[in-house]
């Protein structure tokens, strides 16, 4: 069973200040992080056993580190894709090229910077492959797999034939951590990470699907002046009540 | 210059004059907003709403807020493939299918959208989305022939719903062999976090409550108000909650209806995760927590005894 997992690199959310009233973003602390469903995603292809592949798009600083994290935890193989644009439809062809031979594609469900969640659809369309959103247990037999899903408040259990591409949800699983001595041999060893240009993978025209125009700010929150205790109590009381 | 020079200029494979009218995929009534919206869109635009839904009942509220066209079809979502729309609108429910429906028109899509307009002289469609924990958006633009985007229906404007508008129904049949099978509902016990996300109602301690009673009285409050239980780190190591129910980064960030928070100082980590949360009532009796100045109802007292008096006015 050979898997593809991909990585993607978000701004860390504790380095990130937003000011609605000054209508800006600010970075605190630049640290970049694997996005946290992708290490649900991870832990999932590492869970259902085989050769697990991590895929990142982008430059080597800070992708080469998250892919070797990876390795370290358990993937057999790290490739990383430079000089790609950041947009989905151009991201989910590169996901594509890369997951041909792969039994099951494995993405985070959410995204938490850019519109980037789409890239596991448009890769399973691209490959003609079905698709199992909101996967929280992924398990697979004999060329059948199986995921219980969540839809709405309820799980399902839907099944699909190999192969197969998966969105994990976020905190579906426990991410395991890679242990000291794999750590050292994954940033100690060189050359682990295969890197690929967009042309090596024979993706002539690059598709860019959409251009981000700006931010918006959702309007300040309206604070409440502090509230006596009785006061407090009472509204609260008539509005459960 | 018309549209068809321009796509020629921009060398798309892809006519774009073939491509017309707004079309929405209505999985169930929740999604009806989206109809009121395309609606808004297409009297701007000059062109139909038409609506595809899997049920019969969906045909006059869909005429209601405002389609033109209801398709009736078992398979809303393979039959949407089959048409030529110039814009699709889902729900953020389908957020997965709508990527692979615009990666079947090589159309551009904007996923959990919370507000969309169109360029009405380029015609693209231009469209927000919140990011991290919903502290601020990202605004795309999508000019591709055809442009997809899931809207977050709670997010939308209020329609207009005019139950005397009529319009066509049209049955009709696709075959589409679906490639995932969903065998049914199971049981199923989630590794974490699921509780706390889709609470409507949320009751989180912190290390101002003090001592055991008054971990008992939040408990209570949270019993009587049908409130799923919470708490910041202090409360986790006070050993009142366990690691699935911490206020803490790297979960999705809370939307509750109302989150009822006694004796939590409020750190970054734990404030950002409220970005969405409805109403935020903080009780702490040291005026300097933080939480305070971001709550909608500020009360600066003993968390034990607003518990108390809670309980006893809910009776």
């Amino acid at each position: 069973m050979n898997s593809v997992v991909l990585l993607r690199a978000v701004q860390d959310p504790a380095g990130l200040t937003v000011n609605r009233k000054a209508q800006k973003v600010f970075i605190n602390k630049p640290a970049l992080v694997v996005n946290p469903s992708d290490r649900n995603a991870l832990e999932a292809a590492l869970q259902l056993g085989g050769e697990v592949t991590v895929v990142a798009f982008g430059p080597a600083d800070p992708h080469d580190d998250l892919l070797r994290d990876a390795l370290a935890a358990g993937a057999k193989r790290a490739v990383r894709v430079d000089g790609l644009p950041t947009d989905p439809a151009a991201q989910a062809a590169a996901l594509a090229k890369l997951a041909e031979t792969a039994d099951v594609v494995l993405c985070g469900e959410t995204v938490l910077d850019g519109d980037l969640a789409q890239v596991a659809g448009r890769a399973a369309e691209l490959l003609g492959r079905p698709l199992l959103a909101g996967a929280h247990r992924v398990t697979a037999e004999a060329g059948t797999l199986n995921v219980i899903a969540a839809q709405g408040k309820a799980f399902h259990h839907l099944q699909a034939d190999l192969p197969a591409v998966v969105m994990v949800a976020a905190h579906s699983n426990a991410p395991r951590y890679p242990n000291g001595a794999a750590l050292i041999t994954a940033f100690t060893k060189k050359n682990v990470v295969e890197v690929f240009t967009p042309a090596d993978l024979g993706m002539d025209d690059l598709l860019v699907s959409m251009e981000r125009t700006g931010e918006v700010f959702p309007p300040e929150r309206v604070l409440g002046k502090p509230v006596p205790l009785a006061q407090a109590v009472n509204l609260l009381a008539e509005q459960l009540r | 210059m018309d549209m068809e020079a321009l796509s020629a200029l921009m060398g798309e494979d892809l006519n774009a004059e073939q491509f017309s009218d707004l079309w929405v995929v209505l999985p169930d009534e929740a999604a009806l907003p989206l109809v009121g919206e395309a609606r808004r869109l297409a009297d701007g635009l000059g062109c139909y709403v038409h609506a595809i839904t899997a049920h019969d009942a969906h045909c006059e509220r869909a005429f209601a807020y405002g389609a033109d066209k209801v398709h009736v079809v078992a398979d809303p979502l393979a039959f949407a493939r089959t048409v030529k729309p110039e814009f699709i609108f889902l729900p953020a429910t389908l957020s997965a299918q709508a990527a692979q429906l615009a990666q079947y028109f090589k159309a551009g899509l904007i996923t959990e959208a919370i507000e969309v307009s169109v360029d009405e002289a380029t015609r693209a469609l231009v469209g927000s989305r919140l990011v991290y924990a919903g502290d601020y958006g990202l605004t795309y633009s999508l000019t591709s022939p055809v442009k997809v985007a899931t809207l977050v229906t709670r997010a939308l404007p209020s329609h207009l719903i005019d139950p005397n508008r009529h319009g066509e129904i049209l049955m009709e049949e696709v075959s589409a062999e679906p490639t995932v099978r969903d065998l049914g509902p199971v049981d199923y016990a989630p590794h974490m976090g699921r509780p706390l996300q889709h609470a409507d109602r949320i009751v989180a301690v912190g290390r101002g409550l003090r001592d055991e009673e008054g971990w008992a009285l939040a408990q209570q409050l949270a019993q009587r108000l049908g409130a799923q239980l919470a708490g910041d780190r202090s409360a986790r190591d006070l050993g009142w909650i366990g690691e699935d129910r911490e206020v803490a980064w790297g979960r999705e960030p809370l939307a509750p209806q109302l989150y009822l928070a006694l004796g939590i100082r409020g750190d970054t980590i734990h404030n950002i995760m409220l970005g969405r949360a409805q109403q935020v009532v903080a009780v702490h009796a040291n005026e300097s927590a933080s939480l305070l100045s971001l709550a909608d109802v500020p009360v600066v007292d003993d968390p034990k005894a607003f518990a108390q008096a809670l309980l006893s006015a809910l009776g």
